[in-house]
Order: C-alpha cells, then structure tokens, then sequence
C-alpha cells in the first residue's frame, strides 16, 4: 500500500534563511539577495514582516529560473518552512512517502495573450516545483519518476475548470489505483485559494477517506485535519442511517472504510451483526478482538455471551433475519431460511425439552435401511419405541423424527391443554405447508412472494406475520433481540 | 420552497467609489506614507490601501479600506462616507439572481470578529452591517448576519461548526433543508478555510440546491458546477462500490441514468428469479438495444419453459458464487438438479405429469403409480433383475437412489453417455444435489470453504460445477455470455459510469 504526498506550491514555499549566507558569496540588500561571484544571480525579494532570518522572494518565476540554473549553489542557503515540518512530521510518524505531487501554475499562455496580469505571472510556481522536485527526490531518497510536477496553466480561479481538470489532463497521480493507496497527504495552503479548493474536493471524490489533509503554519508543529472524513460522513450519513434503519449491517459496514477510527467501534459492531445474522458463528468472536477498551466491558461481555454458537442460537439468529427479511419485503431470500428454521425448529426444540446436547453430528450420510447405530443408541429403547410405532425411521435424525419425539415427551409432561402447545401444533402444520413452496420455487419457478406463502397459509388461518411470532414465541426471542441492541449502539456513531 | 443566499464578507466586499471622492465633502489625502479618505463635516477619516498598489488594487473606480474594523465602524455611522461605498463582489451577483427571475427569502451573511488582537483590524463585521444595511434598504430582503469568533483559519472547527451555527437573534445559517428550493452561495470574501468549510457544509446539506456562484473582481458572475458534480462523482463512486458487491438493488437507487437503472432492475429480477418481470425488459427500449441483453431475449425467446427455469436459476447461481453467499448457491444447484433431473424420472418409469409439488418426490411418484403400488413394486414391473439387484445392495431406499438407478440404467444402456458434456452435468447436479441436506444437518450455515470442501470430497470444485454449467447451458442452446449476463451487466455499468467522470 502506498502513501501518497499531494502539496499544492505557494509564493512562500521557498525561502532564503539568511543567516545560510554567511559564507562570504552572498550578498544580502533590502530587497535582494545577489551571489558576490555569479554575476546574474540576483534574487529580487523581501523580509516578511516578524521574521528575521527569512528572505520571501518577490517573483518566483524570475527567481525560481535562477535557483533552477544555479542549485546546487543555491540549496545550501534554502529552506522550506511549510513542507519541510511536514515531510519531517510524516517520517517522524514512520510514514514512508511512495509519491509525491507538486501542483503549481504556469500562466505563460494567458500572459503572452495579454490575458493575465505580469504579478500574476511573475507569480507562478513552475519553477518552486522543480527545486522541491530534485530536493525532496535527494532528501526521501526518490526516484524521479515518482514525484510528479502538475502545471495549472489556465483558468486559475475557475473552480469548474479546476475541478475537472486534475482529473482529465492525465495525471499520473489521479491514475494510481485507489485500492495501491493506504493515505494520501495533502498540503493545499500554497498559492491560490481555487486551486487548493478545487484539488481538495477532486481529491476527496476520487480517494474517499483515504485524504488526510494536513495545515501548516509557519514556525508551528503541523497540523492533521479531520474534514475530509468529517465532511463525508456527513454526507454518507443518512445512507449509512437509513443501511442501520434496514438492518442492512453488511452494507453499513461496507460503507465505512478501514482505518476510519470514529466510526471504528461502528464498523466492527455493524460486521459483527452481519456475520450472527448470517449464521457465521465461526467469524463472531474473532470479529470482536478490537473492542476491548473501546465500548464498556458489561456490552463487551454480552457480545461474546451472544457469539455461543448454540442450535437455539443459531434458530433465533435465523428467525431474527427472517423478521428482517420479512419486513424488507425480501421473500425469496426468506424462503429458504424459513426452510431452515422448518427443518430444525423441533430439533431445537426437542434438545432443549430432553436436555440433549446438539444431535448435528449423529447425522450420517447412509442409504436407508442401513444401520446407524450411535443413532439409535442414543436414541434408547422408548425413543425407538416411539418413533417405531409412529412409522418413522429411526437409521437418522430427521425433521419427522424431532417432532415426533418432541409431540410425544411434551404431552407426556403437559398437565392441561395450554396455548403454548397450539402453537406448536399450528407451527407443525404451517411447516408442512411450507414446505409446498419450496417445491413450488423448484418445480413451477414461479417467484414467490408474500401472497402466495400468505395463501398457502390461510389453510390454518393465519398470515405470514403471524407464523414468524408464533415462531418467535416459543423460542422465547426478546423484542430487544441483538440486532435492535446494535442498532441502537451504532446509533451515536453516525448521529455524532 | 424558498431561495436563500449565503455569502461571506471580505476586505474587499465594501469599496469606496473613486469618482465620488471630491464631492460631498470627502477628500483623499495622503501624508507621505499612508493614504485617507476624510469626511470634511465630521472630520471623520479613514485609512484605505495605497492606490496603485497591486496586492489591493480593486480597480480603476474603487479604493478598498485597509482595516476594514476601524474603517467600517466610521462608515457605518457616517452617511456621506456610507454613501459613497459600492458593492462590487454581492452587489452584481445578487443582481445576476434577479435578473434570473428568482426570489430571494433571506440572504445570510458570515463575517469575522475574532478574539485574538492580533487580527482584529482585519475583521469584516462592521462591512457586514454596511452590507446589510445596502440590501435592506436595495432589496428590502431580510439579513441574518453571523459571526466567527475564534480560529477562522481552522477548517475543521469552522466545518463542525457552521453546522449549528446561529445568529445573535438565534436564527440558522443553514435553513431547513425541506424549506429550500435553491441556495445561492458566494465564498470568496475573507478567509479561505471559512469559505471552503462554508462551501462543503452547504454542498453536504444541500447537494443539488446548491448554487454557487464566483465574482471575478473586474469579470462578470459565474455560476459553477462543481458542487454539483463533486455530488454525482461522489454519489457514482457509492454506486460503483454497490454494483461490484453485486448490490444492484442498492444501485438503481442511487442511478440517474435510466438505462443503468433499468439494467440493475433487470440483473436483481434475475438474481431474484424473477422471470416474468425480467422477460417484461424484453421491449424495453432503455436496454434492448444493449448486445448482450438483445442476445440474451433472443436466446432466450428460443428456449422451452422449462429450459428457460434452467437458464435463469444457472444466472441466479453463479451470480451466488461471485457474490460469495454458499447458502443460496446450494438450494440452487438443489433446485437446479430437480428441474433437470426429474423429467429423467419422469421418462424412465414412463409416467407424466408428476405433481412434485409434495415435500419428497418418492411420495409423488407413489401417488402416481396404480392399484396402491409402492414404487418399488413398480420399478420391479419395470425390470426385475436389475431392480432386485439394487434392491439386495441396499440401494434403492430413497429419492436419491432412485436417481442413482436411473442413472446406472441409463449408462448401462448408453456407456458413451457419461462422456458427454450434458449428461457430464447431469451427473454433476445428481452427486451435488443431496449436499445441501447434508451441510445444513451439520450447521445452519455453510462457508465457502466448507462448500469447496465438500465439492471437493466428491471430486468437484466450484469452478468444475460452473464449467459444467456452463457446458449444459450452451448445450440447449445459450451462449456462455448469456449465461454470464450478471457479471456482464455488472461491468457495462461499472465502464458507464467511469466514463461520466466530469
């Protein structure tokens, strides 16, 4: 990954410190600093007002020429007071910079038409960017090719000029792939308020959250900003509001980029959601490694407590997105998962009744007939009994055996008729209904939607809605489920 | 709706008119070092820029105050010197918004009044008073002004806070943002990172309402379009995102463009299984003409029903790989083998119309047979030997076997078969179809590294079941790029919209 250095070039970019002129060559005026044995070097320029060892040149383009032809006599006596802390302050902070910008002007065209004004034109930059080019290419060890001169030849204060511009006139630092860039660093204070404006913006647009602009004030430490990321997640806030609203996690967490510290502890709770929706159990406690001393430890403990990877987990998970996916108006996506629930609910349910540990794994592949002994064994002698008597196999668990088990150990224990078990009874017959539909998606590949699962459903008299909060009554899932306790976690996050 | 106009107040936001100087009692006077203008009645006088000088010079016609503070509280109080200032900046642009027809609510002014001595002599908000005093009195608009106190030129304090920001009457710089129709914005007066964060809070809170606008001193007003299009390259990129997560949905929400919108509407029916509403795109003018939708209805418009449910739960499928989601690829593929499979069921004990609407089709073949038969029954009647033969091996228990066997019939009969490119699909489908049971009976959840594990436990990988699709499709008929007419839908939009770069 590459870091990127962006510096849009000034006036004041460079710089005489006169006390380098004391080797006996230099000859410091007024308003000019002259070479005592080079006979044209002579550098029109003034001392801002505060500073004392410091010589601004008054024509850059005029004194700009000369440092060119004369560098190597010339650097020793140079500084550069806005890009010199800044490139120190990322190397301070073990950033390697991959590329550099210089962006400056080059008024010539519009002068020589009559179109700009001679300050103006003695005013460019062009030549500023070529010192800092060879100077920062010796002193980051840079090959050339990686510091790239950008000229703004026209239209310096036409914002919609500029804005298209950078990206249009074939810049190799805009044809970087964005995905070879870790950060880009910007430095727009030189120069022209339009320019500075319009590349930030550009810059924004096509780099996202990966700019970090950074401010530097003459004889301070430099200063990173936040805007740019402040500014667009302002502006992606109500999408990433309205993802959290649809309980749409994945894409919200999609939304934030890696490395966005505020919205960090979102992302990963957003991801962590996504993935528990998504039956990842495998992927929930490893995604919470991070959070530790970011949110507080009691919400800390009840993610892992929720990450248990348990078939009632993993049932109310389901029938979570089913509600989701319901209310989304997403049937096709919830068919298959009430499938699931279908086939497993009375597994579940049977575990949980029996206290049995999770049977998944006395599942085996065989050709029926054959024997599956663990099965049967840990089925027992009643069980066998039971399912036996009912013409149900008993060579593998299946959805016809949990419920069997489970109608006949629950009514062993019901003393009176209660609702709880017509529910369940409602829930066993809905589950064959169901069933209907998926060979209907199979065979007649008409789509599906709510009318039809609604339809086939009024066999019981009851609607779609009503099936998933049966369902969600007996496997006791809370309307605070954990995907309305994220939601409101992440809340904040966005709001801020 | 209303129409609002923001703008920041600069130095150069108030000038005095050179031609009105020597009358009305206003004289210049310079000292030799410094120049003035003085107001003879009063005796009141203020400092300006030297004329000439080009860091200040405004123009042929107007001398700009050089401490606008001091300046502009004495020409705030003096009707001759206030009657001499000139608007050059606001007063054309607002006069540009008029002639345009358009009706201005309220006109919002941002001006400076810092704390730090040090930059105080700078500080516009006495020309903020002059301004406004000239458009109430011009316009008869309503003014809000509002001040920045501290760290003008720290953009992100000036960012966060021109979100709240309130007037000493407690009213909003930014209105709300049902209210607005348009929102004209002049930035260029004072300092720049109060303008740029000016501009971004109103192209964040705005977007598309915002006009904005740039006064050249000696051109005439410009309207801009960046903000405008800084909002759809930023929007275009979201969408980028969106399409290359497969997200069409998400996308068409986002586009602008009617026939990306209608591709995207077009890729989620098919991902969706929707083929009565995707086959409704066929005359859709926005997209027919698009060669790979054109190839796809024409091939397409040749296919039986039943090969059409193939063809689109095959696009469906493979749309569930690229996008990584195991799950829905394997009750697909299941599917997939049914649709395919269960005519050779059909064939091979010479029965019709199956109503495989029942959970397992053993039970729907049953209901098929006569006098009360059980399939086995039946299947002996069809060929004893062979059927008994299975029978002892264990096999023929299930819906599965069931296949099995006729499929070892068939290649029986027809050994080449297996070589074929079809049947070498069928196979596929048949071997694959029972892996969904099987991994949802381990877990509700499969990865995709437990699906590549699995096809690799019966010698498949994902790519080999695609290619295998991919060989049976172009066996009835498709062409692989219909086949692939997501991951192409995909990139028609993604190339579209990256050349809209404006």
């Amino acid at each position: 990954m590459k870091n990127l250095l962006a510096i849009t070039l000034g006036t004041r970019d460079i710089q005489i410190r006169l006390s380098a002129l004391n080797n006996g060559n230099w000859l410091h005026e007024a308003i000019n600093v002259k070479h005592t044995k080079i006979e044209d070097l002579q550098l029109p320029g003034y001392m801002p007002p505060g500073f004392n060892d410091t010589f601004c040149f008054s024509q850059p383009r005029i004194a700009g020429k000369l440092m060119v032809q004369n560098y190597q006599t010339i650097i020793p006596t140079l500084h550069f007071p806005l890009l010199q802390p800044v490139v120190d302050f990322l190397l301070n902070k073990k950033i390697a910079i991959d590329n550099i910008l210089l962006l400056c002007t080059n008024q010539e065209e519009g002068f020589n038409a009559g179109l700009v004004k001679p300050k103006d034109f003695q005013n460019d930059t062009l030549y500023f960017a070529e010192i800092v080019s060879r100077y920062l290419q010796e002193y980051l060890l840079l090959p050339k090719l990686q510091v790239e001169i950008y000229r703004v030849t026209r239209e310096v204060t036409n914002m919609d000029y500029l804005y298209t511009h950078f990206a249009r006139e074939g810049s190799h630092f805009f044809s970087i792939d964005p995905e070879e860039i870790d950060k880009i660093y910007l430095l727009p204070q030189g120069g022209i308020d339009h320019i500075n404006q319009a590349f930030t913006l550009k810059l924004i647009q096509h780099f996202g959250e990966k700019v970090m602009q950074l401010q530097q004030a003459e004889g301070v430490e430099p200063k990173q900003l936040n805007f740019p990321r402040l500014f667009l997640n302002d502006l992606y806030r109500q999408r990433r509001l309205q993802h959290l609203h649809d309980f749409e996690f994945g894409l919200l967490a999609e939304s934030i980029p890696k490395g966005y510290k505020e919205l960090a502890v979102a992302k990963k709770l957003a991801n962590w959601a996504n993935l528990k929706l998504h039956l990842n159990f495998k992927e929930l406690k490893p995604a919470l490694q991070g959070l530790e001393h970011k949110i507080e430890p009691a919400f800390l403990q009840w993610l892992y407590e929720e990450s248990i990877d348990t078939p009632m987990e993993r049932l109310k998970a389901l029938w979570v997105m089913c509600h989701i996916q319901y209310l989304q108006g997403n049937i096709s996506d919830l068919i298959w998962r009430l499938f699931t629930i279908a086939e497993n609910l009375f597994k579940v349910m049977l575990e949980q009744l029996l206290g049995w540990p999770d049977t998944k794994d006395y599942y085996k592949s065989i050709a029926k007939g054959a024997t599956n002994t663990k099965w049967e064994e840990f089925l027992g002698e009643e069980n066998r009994k039971i399912l036996q008597s009912e013409g149900v196999y008993i060579d593998n668990p299946n959805r016809y055996t949990y419920k069997t088990l489970f109608f006949y150990h629950y009514t062993q224990n019901m003393t009176e008729s209660s609702d709880e078990y017509g529910n369940y009874l409602q829930v066993a017959e809905a589950i064959e209904l169901m069933a209907r539909l998926r060979n209907q998606l199979a065979h007649k590949m008409r789509p599906v939607d709510l009318e039809d699962i609604n339809n086939v459903l009024s066999e019981l008299n009851i609607k779609l809605l009503e099936l998933l909060e049966i369902i969600k009554k007996l496997l006791s899932i809370k309307n605070n489920q954990f995907t309305i306790i994220i939601q409101h976690r992440i809340y904040p996050f966005l709001n801020k | 709706m209303f129409n609002y106009f923001v703008a920041t107040v600069g130095k150069r936001d108030v000038q005095i008119n050179r031609n009105k100087i020597n009358e009305n009692h206003l004289s210049l006077i310079y000292d030799g070092k410094n120049w003035y203008i003085k107001e003879t009645v009063s005796g009141d006088i203020i400092e300006i820029d030297a004329p000439g000088n080009n860091m200040s010079d405004p123009g042929e016609n107007h001398y700009t105050v050089k401490k606008p503070r001091i300046g502009g509280k004495i020409i705030l109080k003096n009707d001759l010197l206030f009657s001499v200032c000139e608007f050059p900046i606001i007063s054309p642009v607002l006069e540009k918004i008029f002639s345009a027809g358009k009706n201005i609510k309220e006109i919002k002014l941002v001006y400076t009044d810092q704390e730090d001595e040090g930059y105080r002599d700078g500080d516009t908000l006495y020309f903020s008073t002059i301004i406004t005093k000239y458009i109430e009195d011009t316009f008869n608009i309503p003014v809000d002004e509002f001040a920045v106190w501290r760290s003008p030129a720290d953009i992100d304090k000036q960012y966060a806070d021109f979100r709240h920001k309130k007037s000493l009457e407690n009213i909003n710089l930014l209105p709300n943002n049902e209210e607005v129709n348009e929102i004209y914005l002049l930035a260029q007066g004072g300092i720049d990172q109060i303008n740029f964060a000016l501009t971004l809070r109103l192209i964040e809170n705005y977007r598309e309402k915002l006009i904005y606008y740039q006064k050249p001193e000696k051109g005439v007003v410009c309207l801009r379009d960046f903000p405008f299009h800084f909002i759809k390259n930023l929007t275009r990129n979201q969408t980028i995102e969106l399409i290359k997560n497969w997200e069409f949905k998400g996308a068409q929400q986002l586009l602008a463009s009617a026939t990306l919108k209608t591709l995207c509407e077009f890729a989620s029916l098919n991902i969706e299984l929707n083929y009565i509403e995707a086959e409704k795109l066929s005359q859709d003018d926005r997209i027919k003409e698009i060669p790979f939708i054109a190839k796809y209805f024409e091939e397409v418009s040749k296919l039986t029903d039943s090969q059409f449910r193939q063809l689109i739960l095959s696009i469906s499928l493979l749309h569930d790989y690229y996008k990584g989601e195991p799950n829905n690829l394997l009750w697909k593929l299941r599917t997939l083998g049914e649709i395919i499979l269960l005519p050779e069921v059909e064939e091979f004990l010479g029965l019709s119309n199956i109503n495989y609407n029942q959970y397992d089709f053993t039970t729907a073949v049953e209901a098929k047979i006569d006098n009360g038969r059980s399939l086995i029954e039946y299947l002996l009647t069809k060929n004893e030997y062979k059927i008994k033969k299975e029978l002892e091996k264990g096999k023929l228990t299930d819906d599965y076997n069931l296949l099995q066997l006729i499929y070892n019939f068939k290649y029986i009969a027809n050994p080449s078969a297996k070589k074929n490119a079809t049947e070498k699909m069928r196979i596929a489908l048949m071997e694959l179809r029972e892996l969904r049971n099987e991994l949802i009976h381990k877990g509700y959840f499969v990865t995709l590294k437990e699906l590549e594990n699995a096809f690799h436990l019966k010698k498949y990988t994902i790519e080999s079941v695609q290619k295998h699709i991919e060989l049976y499709i172009n066996s009835i008929g498709v062409t692989t790029e219909t086949l692939q007419v997501i991951k192409l839908s995909q990139s028609f939009c993604i190339d579209m919209l990256n050349e809209d770069n404006w």
